[in-house]
Order: structure tokens, then C-alpha cells, then sequence
């Protein structure tokens, strides 16, 4: 356990470098873009906040900077097979192969979760800045947690029901879980793994094409937890099989 | 040339993964215990305009103002308010009313339509879907009334054909709401229906609409001025009621569905029907009713100069219990998506309603954004005991259209605006 917590604390320090960069990139990027899409003008439109979030341009940088944080991780683990190999290294370390796997995926995991948390953050601030602009002098009493909840996107980053929370959760498991499984599956070429991600990965387009529109399925209501466990279900599969694979030492 | 960072502290890198992750959780978490302890900030409270609000006392008025997203149920129970709000799992939207194809006149489930054909009155029947607002066509059946109308080429109603047909169980009556001065005998009929997918049109003759019930159409003291206009017909429990405007009086009556026998008849003086309702004591034609079986009451609501709101207990006869005068503001006016309730109660009328204000300002960009109001009312027998207005964030919702430019946008979306729904007075 030791072992593990060391091992934790050492990967993500190699990643903080990156991660600041990507944090502060993305909040002071997303608050620009909101600074000039809040410079109205008697002749345009001043729609709501939460419009206007998705409008001005902030959901394009969340997605941008998720995607390279996946493509972080991905390097971080291909990182280990160039120069000095320290792959080998990490696998004759004194701690069960597990730990290893553990570490590198929770710090990945610390990486979503600082994404979405700074996406908040770049909400709440956001909402003080556009909710002082609009030129009638009209903002909307509680308007915050108007946004908040109606949303679309936000309501996927910070659901406020059962089923969307876990449906949130199983989405960013299965994710992460996948991504590092397609990492691993292709260092120790055992490719019929990619079936399985494909499979997962086909839910998860689905399942997040169904919540970013969800206003337009009124009519076809979904709990999403069939879903969800299923995305659960796969990403539990991607761990065995991972740290499976990570045991045998089939990745060298 | 590599960037350096400051090396951190000795504490702060073996811990690092451990603080990030909790800085993570913290905000996260933070945001959504903000987002539901902010849940019921916004605006609701009972203000009052005129009148003691004792005269809420022993009843209690419930309902919600909601959106797709969220809804605030409250409840005014012996004038003292409640709020509650509640998060929706998803989105839902409420499918508009239908009235612009039923003529006002909703029976649940059901949409009828009529038209002339020739010399018949051809009536559609069509199942509505109240969540996805899908109907699909039902039935077909015509009635050939032998009536003479005052306009000889084409017939002229009081109110629109379906205004006429009432649903009781799975039986359905029609009578033409014919306008004054039609010669011939008034008939309510029990219609039967082919299948318009199974069933071809040359089997009509086996579904002819059977007469339950025959009226007169000739007044009493014949004049030119008062002739007799039928306004419709109403279903409550098992009882049909037949309204008609004669003589300046609102004659109500009540018939045996079954045998077709009259149970009882009531009138309201000083009623006059006029189509553009301007001047003081008359009313559109155009009513809206609702029935309640267990209750064995009909509720009627003409609209006119001052609205007229009716509650009338059928249990015995016809009664007629409160009768109230509703004087709609100058500034205010009825929309096609307003919304009255109203209940009968301790012998007294309480009324839940929602109005659009009118303004004069003409430079606002459409009508769409003038505000709106929830008032509640109570009335003993046209005295308005109080009037209160139910203050909400409701009308923050036109934000958007009141900083638009062009005209553009329709506030007509259940999901993205709020409204009163569900009103219950039990």
C-alpha cells in the first residue's frame, strides 16, 4: 500500500507540469472566449448564460483539452518504451504490478476530475462576468443554479440525479479504463481486445449523443442505467484483463 | 530551453497526487451542494391585493411552476405558502393544449372535429397521445340534422361544431349548437362510429345517430331579438347539459343521458351573447368548461368584458351556487396558454388563474414578453372575497427575448420556460 501511495505520488508529479499547463490554458482560454462573446451590443442578441456558454466556444476548449489529456496519458504510457525503457524498470520495482497499474490510472483519472473541476470554475466566473453585461440591466434571480441545471453540458459534467451521476461516473471509468486497456492490449499484441473497446467505445458516442441532446428525447425517457452498468461492466473487464496482461509481464 | 519549475516542496511532492485529487473532489462537490442548497431561492410568496386573506382559510390550492428541467411544487393551504422544488432526472416537456382543433371544448384523450358536408355534419373522432401530442384518426360518423337555417347557403353556429358533442363512458351525443332563428326541432344525438381504417364509408347507413333527446328551438315569446342559440353540450357523471343562451338568460338543463328525460333546468339573468364582448354585461359565445363527475359540478367560464365564472351543482336538478363577475384589468389579457382553475369550496369560488400583461409600450420587440401573473381568487357569490398574486421568477425566463433584436424566438417551450401546470384545489 506503501508502495502504491509512493508510486501514486510520483507519477503525478511527472504529470503536473503538463496538467498546470493544460488547467490554466483551458480556464483562462474559456473565460476569454466568454469575455468576448459577453461584449453585447445594443444590436446583438444576448442570450442566456448557459447558451451563451456553449455558443461562445467553452465546450470546444473543455473537449480540446480532454482529448489531449488522453493523448497525455497514452504518451505517458508509451513513454516507458523509448529512450531508456524505464518500463523495465517500473516492472522489476519492489511492488506488487498491480500498484503500477493503479497509479498510473488514478492519476488519470485526478486529470478528468481536474478538468471538470476547473470547468466549474470557469461557470461560476463566467456567470458573475455575463450576468453584469447584458445591457437591459436584466439577469434572472437564482440564475446560477438556473444554469447549472439546465445546461445541457453541464449537466453532464455535474449531474444532479442518481441515474446521471452514475451514468457520468461510468462514462469517465470506461474511458479511462479503455483507453489505458487499448494501450496495454497493443504492447502485448493481444489484439482481440480492441473488439471490446470498440464495443465500449460505440456505447459511449451513444450514450453521450443521447445526454447532450436530452431535451430532444422528452418523449422517449431513459434511465440510462442499463447503460451505465454495462459501461461499468466493460470498464471492470478492461482492469482485469489490464492488470492481467500487466502481471504476466506480457507488455515487454 | 526546458521550462523549470520551482521545485516544490518535500511534503507537497510526496502528497501531491492525494492534494490534487481532494482540490478536485472539493469543488466538484462543492458546486453541487451549492446548486441544491440554492434550489429554492428564487422568488414565491403570496402577496395580497385586495381583501383579508382569511377567506383562504379551510381550503388549500396546489399546484407547480415548473420548466423541463425543474419543478416548484407549492401549495397555499389556509393562506400560508409552501415551496418545494424538485430536479428533473431528464427534460420533460408538456405537450401544449389542443385546443386550437377542439374548439375550447376537451375531452380527455379525445379530439373531435366537425364539418359541413352537404347537408351533414360530418364528425371525425381522433385517440390524442397528452405526452407526445401525436393523434391519429379513430373513427368517422355523420348527422343529418332537418334543420332550416336562417343563412341559406351555408349554416352559421354559435360556437364551433365540436363545442356541441359531449362523452360519457364510451357514448358520445352531439347537438348542432345552431344560432337564433334556425327552424326545426334541437337534437341531442347518440352518435356510433365506423372504423375509419376497417370499415368502408358505404356501411354509413348501419351507423345512424340515434335522438335521445328532442328541445325546442322556437322561444317562448317569439321576437326578433331573442331567438335561441345553443352553446353546447356538457357531460357530468352520467348526466348531459345542455347550454343555451334565450331570452337573455343562460339556460341551463340538464338531461338523463340514458332515458333522455329532463332532471332539471336553472337560468342566469342578465346574459347576453355578443362576439366581440364589448360592452358590460356580455359574453363570447366561445366558453370553457370542465366537469367533475365525483364532484357532480360543471364549471363554465365565459369570456366578455367582465369574465363570468360559473359553478353549477347537477347532484339535484340544476343549481347554480356561485356566480362570479371576474374583471380582467384593463392591462391584462387572456392568452391562448393562460390558465384558469377554478373550484367550488365551503360554498365559496376559489380561482387560480395566470394572465399575460398588456402593456402600451410599443416598441418592445413582440407581445411574447410581456409578463406574466398568477393570481388567486375567492369569491361568495360574485363578492370577491380576495385577490392575491402568487410572485414568481417566472418571467426572468423572457430574458432572452427581451434582449433580442430581431423578433425572433417563441416562449412556448415547456422545457425552456416556466409555468404554472397541475393547479389542484382538493
Amino acid at each position: 500500500m506503501k508502495g502504491f501511495y509512493r508510486l501514486l505520488n510520483l507519477e503525478f508529479v511527472s504529470w503536473i507540469r503538463f496538467l498546470a499547463g493544460l488547467l490554466v490554458g483551458s480556464f483562462s482560454l474559456s473565460l476569454l472566449l466568454l469575455n468576448s462573446a459577453s461584449r453585447f451590443s445594443p444590436w446583438t442578441n444576448q442570450p442566456r448564460y448557459e447558451d451563451l456558454f456553449v455558443s461562445s466556444g467553452c465546450t470546444i476548449v473543455f473537449f480540446i483539452a480532454f482529448v489531449l489529456l488522453c493523448l497525455y496519458f497514452l504518451k505517458s504510457v508509451y513513454a516507458g518504451y523509448w529512450g531508456s525503457k524505464s518500463v523495465y524498470s517500473y516492472l522489476t520495482l519492489p511492488v506488487r504490478r498491480d500498484a503500477l497499474y493503479w497509479s498510473k490510472l488514478l492519476v488519470f483519472a485526478t486529470g478528468m476530475l481536474l478538468l471538470i473541476a476547473v470547468q466549474l470554475l470557469v461557470f461560476r466566473l463566467g456567470y458573475a462576468l455575463v450576468d453584469s453585461r447584458y445591457t437591459s440591466g436584466f439577469g434572472m434571480h437564482n440564475g446560477w443554479y438556473l444554469a447549472l441545471i439546465r445546461s445541457e453540458f453541464i449537466r453532464i459534467l455535474l449531474p444532479l440525479s442518481l441515474s446521471r451521476l452514475l451514468s457520468t461516473l461510468s462514462l469517465l471509468l470506461a474511458i479511462a479504463a479503455g483507453l489505458y486497456y487499448g494501450a496495454l492490449c497493443e504492447r502485448s499484441r493481444k489484439y482481440y481486445g480492441f473488439f471490446g473497446i470498440a464495443a465500449a467505445a460505440f456505447l459511449i458516442v451513444k450514450v453521450l449523443l443521447y445526454r447532450m441532446n436530452e431535451t430532444l428525447y422528452d418523449a422517449d425517457p431513459h434511465s440510462l442505467y442499463g447503460s451505465s452498468l454495462l459501461l461499468l461492466a466493460f470498464a471492470a473487464a478492461f482492469v482485469w484483463h489490464g492488470i492481467y496482461l500487466l502481471r504476466r509481464g506480457s507488455i515487454a | 530551453m526546458r521550462l523549470r519549475l520551482p521545485r516544490m516542496p518535500r511534503f507537497i511532492r510526496k502528497h501531491a497526487a492525494l492534494f490534487a485529487l481532494a482540490a478536485a473532489l472539493i469543488i466538484i462537490l462543492g458546486t453541487a451542494a451549492d446548486a441544491f442548497a440554492r434550489k429554492d431561492n428564487g422568488t414565491f410568496y403570496l402577496k395580497d391585493i385586495s381583501g383579508s386573506r382569511e377567506a383562504l382559510n379551510g381550503v388549500s390550492i396546489g399546484g407547480e411552476l415548473s420548466d423541463g428541467y425543474q419543478r416548484t411544487a407549492f401549495a397555499i393551504r389556509d393562506g400560508r405558502l409552501t415551496s418545494n422544488t424538485h430536479l428533473n432526472e431528464q427534460p420533460k416537456r408538456v405537450q401544449p393544449f389542443m385546443e386550437f382543433w377542439t374548439g375550447g371544448n376537451r375531452i380527455p384523450g379525445w379530439i373531435y372535429m366537425a364539418q359541413i358536408d352537404s347537408n351533414q355534419i360530418a364528425i371525425s373522432s381522433y385517440t390524442a397521445n397528452e405526452l407526445t401530442g401525436l393523434w391519429l384518426i379513430s373513427g368517422k360518423t355523420s348527422v343529418n340534422p332537418q334543420l332550416e337555417y336562417p343563412t341559406k347557403n351555408k349554416p352559421v353556429f354559435t360556437n364551433e361544431l365540436p363545442y356541441g358533442i359531449a362523452k360519457i363512458g364510451d357514448k358520445v351525443f352531439f347537438t348542432p349548437p345552431v344560432i337564433a332563428g334556425t327552424k326545426g326541432t334541437g337534437t341531442i344525438y347518440e352518435l356510433t362510429f365506423y372504423d375509419w381504417v376497417l370499415e368502408m364509408q358505404n356501411k354509413l347507413a348501419n351507423y345512424k345517430a340515434v335522438p335521445v333527446v328532442e328541445y325546442s328551438l322556437e322561444p317562448e315569446e317569439p321576437s326578433e331579438a331573442n331567438g335561441i342559440d345553443v352553446l353546447g353540450l356538457e357531460a357530468v357523471g352520467d348526466k348531459l347539459v345542455l347550454l343555451s343562451a334565450e331570452n337573455e338568460t343562460l339556460r341551463i338543463r340538464s338531461f338523463d343521458s340514458a332515458s333522455g328525460s329532463l332532471l332539471g333546468e336553472a337560468r342566469l339573468p342578465d346574459f347576453r351573447l355578443n362576439q366581440m364582448a364589448s360592452d358590460g354585461d356580455s359574453y363570447k359565445p366561445a366558453y370553457k368548461a370542465e366537469s367533475v363527475d365525483g364532484e357532480n359540478r360543471l364549471y363554465l367560464r365565459f369570456p366578455g368584458g367582465p369574465q363570468l365564472l360559473l359553478s353549477v351543482n347537477l347532484s339535484n336538478g340544476v343549481e347554480l351556487e356561485n356566480v362570479a363577475r371576474l374583471n380582467l384589468e384593463d392591462s391584462e389579457e387572456e392568452d391562448y396558454n393562460s390558465l384558469t382553475y377554478m373550484r367550488e369550496r365551503n360554498g365559496k369560488l376559489y380561482v387560480f388563474r395566470t394572465t399575460r400583461e398588456q402593456t402600451d409600450e410599443k416598441d418592445l420587440p413582440n407581445r411574447l414578453t410581456f409578463p406574466w401573473h398568477g393570481y388567486v381568487y375567492a369569491y361568495d357569490d360574485s363578492a370577491l372575497l380576495y385577490q392575491g398574486e402568487l410572485v414568481t421568477d417566472i418571467n426572468d425566463d423572457l430574458l432572452e427575448l427581451l434582449n433580442r433584436t430581431d423578433n425572433g424566438g417563441f416562449p412556448d417551450d415547456s422545457v425552456r420556460y416556466r409555468n404554472f401546470r397541475k393547479i389542484s384545489i382538493p
